[in-house]
């Protein structure tokens, strides 16, 4: 168990925003997180990543607390790629990837080589080779997305907390990023809104209202019954010719 | 200037003054005041005060008894007037409010300067004073070529000169109807100079210089120095000293480095009652100019020629003239002359 | 330039560090040779050899003087300040992600004049407080009261909204600007009044050595705390909750770098008073030349504001002879054409 949640909850103003997770993720494994808007999937994520602290429940990571751990310990254990995340600076591409590396370094530990080959091979896993010197400003959204997700590489964590990676990527890129991370040797938890590519995880967490409804086998979870009973749409299964996989086509309810 | 020529104007004054005496005044009188124009029916019953200098005009010429409140207190009132002074209510040690004055219906409001009752007047404007028909008389020592809407003091456009002390005084006695006293008055202050003017021209002295420090800010900060065209100024002109200081502004601020180099003969230094900057105590003043590394080694703080003189007098007031004789006498007492 | 082409090695950096170096001592050493009167420049240096290094030249004792005991340690001072400023402002930029954040933006010049009148014109202390103390202590309360407000509005020292922390600062320092008003206008004439107004738009005639000693340790230590913050001021690039999975420790952070630019800047004001500009805008024209790494941006920071603001001191001495202009006025006059320039160089160049 790289990482465990038990009872988690985050409530802000009395209204509970998560409540009741009792989660534990697997060593290695892509642990997919679904969920209507707003029911709590970010919130869950930053609650896992320590940047918010639980108002109810614990997390550990590697059997560790994680409140209560340095930061600079805890961020070198787990990586965070936010669903938002801007800046108005005048940035460069590679200045964004290499604040990754911020964990790892000191003033009286400098930069080195080592870091260099690190920033320079998230930025190859990204496919943004080329653009390193490009000011922030001038990149699309997609670019700015795989920037974020290169500088969650960098950060060389155990664990990988993505919130909707695949956000205004083209489909190559999508498919590419979620191939990467699941051939990662490292553990991640990607909140998406593809059931489709949700259907691609070791497991699937779905959330409702605050709380963990369902965890576990894809297929398992992603059952036409659930989907209508938390999603509101009709949902039916599909066989892809080519290989006999099943896919979903939605409807309105 | 010459010497003769300092001899005529000031026998000049003393003629003038003896002949415009005896006169009594006739009413309605109309004055220019300050770019306003005044009128009296009778002489007023009795007069509130805006500034020291007014007030002790008023207590020169003998009618401390028609003063029924003062305000804008700089030190303690001339010795000759404490009693005097005593029976009056003070309005305020610094500035009166406007309700103030007026709650004491004064048949006149007398005024030092300008920034009291000006357009921008911080007690009331002359206008408000005039509308609830009480007329305002300001000292001409402060408008007459002088410009208040220039610089933080005003910024006088002729070099000041005693002339405008004696014409608000002479005013001031024709409005409340004794000018043979005010006359008298003139022909005493006329004289005093003209006498302190003699002594200093018996020394023979040449190149002598001064700076004026009034205070300073901060004890180590640029000091404010007397320009070239206050008091201080036509006290240095009539003696024949030079003023190292090369500002139009009444205080301008000058560096020490800018006064060290000047190295003027003798430093006079104002002392006064305020304490609201630690440079306002002469003592303080005199420590610096003992102690700081540059200040200490000017000439005239080597040789001891500090000159301490009442910071009132160093303003355009009747202290003035007693200012020309301290710094008269200290001319003899340092022993400048060849 | 282009700030992202090869990292510098070693030796560029020693090369760039040592540049610095000669800039400030240069500066320095102009800031020295030019006053308010004409001073040889021979004798300037051989008042310096004598005072440094022993030497035994014939030099007036007022020159003397004037060198070593007004214009050095000004110079100095003036030199801690324009970085101490500088430094403030860009780490409060960078913090707070406004670009428009100023050391001052935390109440502490409003404090600094509240404290300097209360001393000066309201006669608190009884004399045995200094204007300096007074402003300093004004200035380190109102920084406290802002920084308490920001707490109690639930942002400040947070991870999200640093927007309370600005506001907090804007009404604290309405309410100390009105307190000074009030003092003033309650109790002081024109005269009186004048003084501070001249001391608030900041004056460095005062620096003396004792000055220097305190301003130099204090610009030291402002300018180290951000050089060993350099990567975790970077890391609020994309905001504090960013930095702090970044495994920045946010609110040690930020509890520390905003309380040490607030007695950095509580210490220059209290020396100098409150000069505009150097901390608002060095940070942006040192943006522009070397980019936004803290690494990097924080010493450059601190060279550009002290230089500058050196430079703006010598101006002000010597643009009207025989008179000495307030030196906020200069920092403005020619600050804002100069960044006017840069900044419309750094459009061209992107
Ligand atoms: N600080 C806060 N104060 C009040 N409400 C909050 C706060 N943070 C989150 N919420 C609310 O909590 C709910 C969950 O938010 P969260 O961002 O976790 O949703 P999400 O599942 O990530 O949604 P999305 O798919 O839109 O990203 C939302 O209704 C949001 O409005
Ligand atoms: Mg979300």
């Amino acid at each position: 168990m790289i990482l465990e949640a038990r009872n988690l909850g985050w409530s802000v103003r009395g209204r509970a925003i998560v409540s009741n997770v009792d989660l534990a993720v697997r060593e290695g494994e892509t642990l997919g997180l679904v969920g209507p808007n707003g029911s709590g999937k970010s919130t869950l994520m930053r609650l896992l990543a320590g940047i918010v602290r639980s108002t109810s429940g614990e997390v550990r990571i590697r059997g560790q607390k994680l409140h209560g751990m340095p930061r600079r310990q805890a961020a070198q254990l787990i990586a965070f790629l936010e669903q938002q995340a801007e800046t108005t600076e005048a940035i460069s591409v590679r200045d964004a990837v290499e604040l990754g590396r911020t964990p790892w370094l000191t003033p009286l530990q400098p930069w080195s080589d080592e870091d260099d080959r690190v920033v320079r091979q998230a930025l190859a896993d990204t496919d943004m080779e080329g653009f390193e010197c490009r000011s922030w400003a001038t990149l699309s959204g997609g670019e700015r997305q795989r920037v974020h997700l290169a500088r969650a590489l960098a950060q060389q964590p155990q664990l990988l907390l993505l919130d909707e990676p695949t956000n205004h990527l083209d489909i190559q890129h999508q498919l590419s990023i979620l191939k990467l991370v699941a051939d990662l040797p490292i553990t991640s938890v990607v909140a998406l809104h593809d059931l489709n590519q949700a259907l691609g995880c070791d497991r699937v967490g779905m959330m409702s209202a605050g709380q963990l409804v369902a965890l576990g086998p894809p297929r398992d979870i992603l059952t036409a019954e659930r989907i209508a009973a938390v999603f509101g749409v009709r949902a039916t299964i599909v066989v892809d010719p080519e290989d006999g996989t099943s896919i979903f086509r939605f409807h309105t309810a | 200037m010459t010497a003769s020529r300092f001899l005529l104007a000031a026998s000049g004054f003393a003629f003038f003054a003896t002949a415009a005496a005896a006169e009594p005044t006739t009413y309605p009188l109309t004055l220019e005041n300050c770019g306003e124009t005044i009128t009296f029916d009778k002489a007023p019953v009795t007069s509130a005060t805006v500034g020291q200098a007014a007030t002790e005009v008023l207590y020169s010429l003998g009618l401390g008894d028609k003063v029924t409140g003062t305000s804008v207190w700089f030190n303690d009132v001339l010795p000759e007037f404490a009693e005097v002074n005593a029976k009056v209510p003070r309005l305020a040690d610094n500035d009166p409010s406007f309700e103030s004055v007026v709650a004491k219906k004064p048949g006149l409001v007398a005024v030092q300067f300008v920034w009291h009752v000006g357009p921008e007047g911080i007690v009331a404007t002359r206008t408000q004073f005039h509308e609830v028909g009480i007329p305002t008389y300001v000292l001409p020592a402060d408008c007459v070529a002088k410009d208040n809407s220039i610089g933080v003091d005003g910024t006088r456009s002729e070099l000041f000169s005693t002339a405008s002390i004696h014409q608000g005084v002479r005013e001031l006695a024709r409005i409340f109807d004794v000018q043979d006293r005010g006359a008298a008055f003139v022909a005493e202050l006329v004289k005093r100079e003209a006498d302190a003017i003699e002594r200093a021209k018996a020394l023979n002295l040449t190149d002598v210089s001064a700076a004026f420090w009034f205070s300073s800010a901060e004890m180590d900060i640029d000091p404010y120095v007397a320009g070239r065209k206050g008091a201080p100024a036509y006290m240095m002109d009539k003696l024949g000293i030079r003023n190292v200081v090369e500002s139009d502004e009444e205080w301008p601020v000058v560096g020490w480095e800018t006064i060290a180099k000047a190295n003027p003969s003798m430093i006079v230094i104002a002392k006064m009652d305020r304490r609201r900057f630690p440079a306002d105590d002469y003592l303080k003043k005199i420590e610096f100019l003992k102690s700081d590394p540059v200040a200490s080694q000017m000439d005239a703080v080597k040789n001891n020629r500090i000159v301490i003189m009442d910071a009132h007098a160093m303003d355009a007031t009747i202290r003035t003239i007693a200012g020309i004789e301290v710094l008269s006498a200290a001319l003899k007492d340092f022993g400048l002359a060849k | 330039m282009n700030f992202c082409s090869a990292r510098p090695t070693r030796a560029s950096r020693l090369g760039r560090g040592a540049m610095g170096a000669a800039a400030l001592f240069a500066a320095v050493l102009a800031g020295t040779c030019i006053g308010e009167t004409p001073i040889p420049v021979l004798t300037v240096l051989q008042t310096l050899a004598n005072k440094i290094f022993g030497a035994a030249h014939v030099v007036d004792p007022i020159d003397v003087g004037i060198i070593w005991n007004y214009r050095l340690p000004r110079a100095i001072v003036a030199a801690c300040c324009g970085a101490g400023l500088a430094v403030s402002g860009m780490v409060l930029q960078s913090l707070l992600r406004n670009a428009l954040a100023d050391p001052y933006l935390l109440g502490i010049s409003a404090g600094a004049s509240t404290g300097a009148v209360a001393v000066t014109v309201a006669g608190l202390g009884a004399g045995a407080v200094s204007m300096s103390l007074g402003a300093f202590i004004g200035a380190v309360t109102a920084f406290l009261m802002v920084a308490l407000l920001a707490r109690a509005a639930g942002g400040g020292v947070t991870l999200r909204g640093t927007g309370q922390i600005v506001l907090a600062g804007i009404a604290g320092s309405q309410l100390f600007n009105a307190l000074t008003s009030f003092i003033i206008t309650k109790s002081a004439n024109a005269e009186q009044a004048r003084g501070i107004m001249f001391w608030l738009l900041g004056n460095l005639s005062g620096a003396r050595w004792p000055d220097v000693w305190l301003a130099v340790p204090v610009a030291i230590v402002g300018l180290g705390a951000c050089i060993w913050y350099a990567r975790a001021l970077d890391a609020f690039s994309f905001g504090a909750e960013s930095a702090a999975s970044l495994g920045v420790p946010v609110r040690v952070v930020q509890v520390v770098l905003i309380g040490l630019t607030a007695l950095v800047t509580a210490v220059m004001v209290s020396i100098v008073g409150s000069i505009g500009f150097v901390g608002l805008v060095i940070p942006h024209a040192a943006r522009f030349l070397v980019g936004v790494r803290h690494g990097r941006l924080g010493p450059a920071t601190a060279l550009i504001g002290a230089v500058f603001l050196i430079a703006a001191d010598v101006l002000s001495r010597t643009i009207v002879p025989g008179q000495v202009l307030p030196i906020g006025v200069i920092t403005a006059l020619v600050g804002a054409p100069a960044f006017a320039l840069i900044l419309v160089r750094g459009r061209r160049r992107s």
